[in-house]
């Protein structure tokens, strides 16, 4: 890709992830752009002189945004609103990740013959490991979403985040309760549910300790990212 | 002589209606004829043309397809409706009114001088 495809992706991205513009304004947009690109261009401005003059032509973007905030005023509020349920749903959905790891995890050493202390160091080792790994995924997700040439996917991705993490909230709690409290539970020995407790617990407070050090690092992560892209705005 | 900003905004929804009635158009054809029409003088920022495409499309007035152009590109195309055709007319008459308005009063000040 050359330097000013590149600008121009960056530069559409960031009118497609606007909150009161997206996908079908940005490709109307950029369509836009390219056809002054092209006119500019033939009248014997370079490549990057006509990329410079079309984007200054179309307008700044968030005076852009202002304009067609104007167009739908709810659009905005509702973006808000259900960016604000998302967060919410999504720390329930860490939540329940996190009680669902624990318990896996413990029953998992417990099958296996482990018994206090190796139980409750397995199952912190666990459920570390798991959150590292989650995090690891995501962060790779980001990272090839944000190279990704095609903005349909990019948006389709975000518009139904809401209905992911519901979804998602609801399957951990499903097997959280059926799965383990219903069957798995009941094969354990009475004398052997302390074991259980503590090891779950310590492997839960083991999560909790890390959870402050990854959302700081999410944080860094997204604001790198916003300030390695100025075209975008 | 630039025309004033506060003018370009108000004549920009009867601009706009009126140039579709010539036939579809998308965006950057929209602003080429603009500035065809007044020679250059009215130079819209070519991305404010698109909220008020879209106000216009929300109001009912003119209503949009996608179309490839001759390159492939995909563009949106708006078209007037019959709504936009009744709202040309009457924004027409009082584009119209404001016009003998004024002219009356200049030429009533040109005899005085």
């Amino acid at each position: 890709m050359s330097d000013i495809e590149e600008r121009i992706e960056r530069w559409r991205a960031g009118l497609a992830g606007s909150e009161v513009l997206g996908n079908s304004t940005a490709d109307e947009l950029e369509s836009h752009l390219m056809e002054e690109l092209e006119h500019l261009k033939a009248s014997g401005l370079s490549g990057e002189e006509a990329f410079l003059v079309a984007r200054r032509r179309l307008g700044d973007t968030s005076a852009l945004e202002e304009e067609f905030a104007k167009v739908d005023p709810h659009k905005r509020v509702a973006h808000r609103l259900y960016w604000m349920a998302t967060g919410v749903l999504g720390y329930f959905l860490i939540l329940h990740l996190s009680l669902w790891v624990t318990k896996a995890s413990t029953l998992l050493g417990y099958e296996a013959g482990l018994r206090n202390p190796y139980l409750t160091i397995f199952a912190c080792f666990l459920q570390v490991a798991a959150f590292a790994g989650i995090g690891a995924l995501v962060l790779r997700y980001y990272a090839s979403r944000s190279r990704s040439r095609t903005p349909s996917g990019r948006a389709s991705v975000s518009r139904h985040a809401g209905l992911f993490v519901a979804c998602g909230i609801v399957a951990l709690w499903w097997t959280e309760n059926l799965f383990f409290h219903g069957i798995l539970v009941r094969r354990m020995l009475v004398s052997d549910y302390s074991q259980f407790i503590q090891a779950s617990g310590w492997a839960s407070m083991s999560w909790g300790c890390l959870m402050p050090f990854l959302v700081a690092g999410l944080v860094a992560v997204l604001a790198l990212c916003k300030q390695r892209c100025p075209e975008t705005r | 002589m630039a025309i004033s900003k506060d003018l370009v905004a108000a004549s920009a929804t009867p601009m706009i209606l009126s140039i579709l009635a010539e036939g579809d158009s998308y965006g950057y054809a929209i602003i080429k004829r603009v500035r065809e029409l007044s020679g250059g003088k009215m130079d819209w920022t070519d991305g404010m043309l698109y909220p008020v495409l879209h106000r216009l499309q929300k109001q009912g007035f003119i209503t949009s397809y996608s179309a490839k152009s001759e390159t492939g590109r995909t563009r949106k195309y708006y078209r007037l409706k019959k709504s936009g055709t009744k709202a040309l007319a009457e924004r027409r008459n009082q584009w119209m009114l404001v016009h003998s308005a004024l002219q009356q009063l200049w030429e009533s000040r040109t005899c005085l001088t």
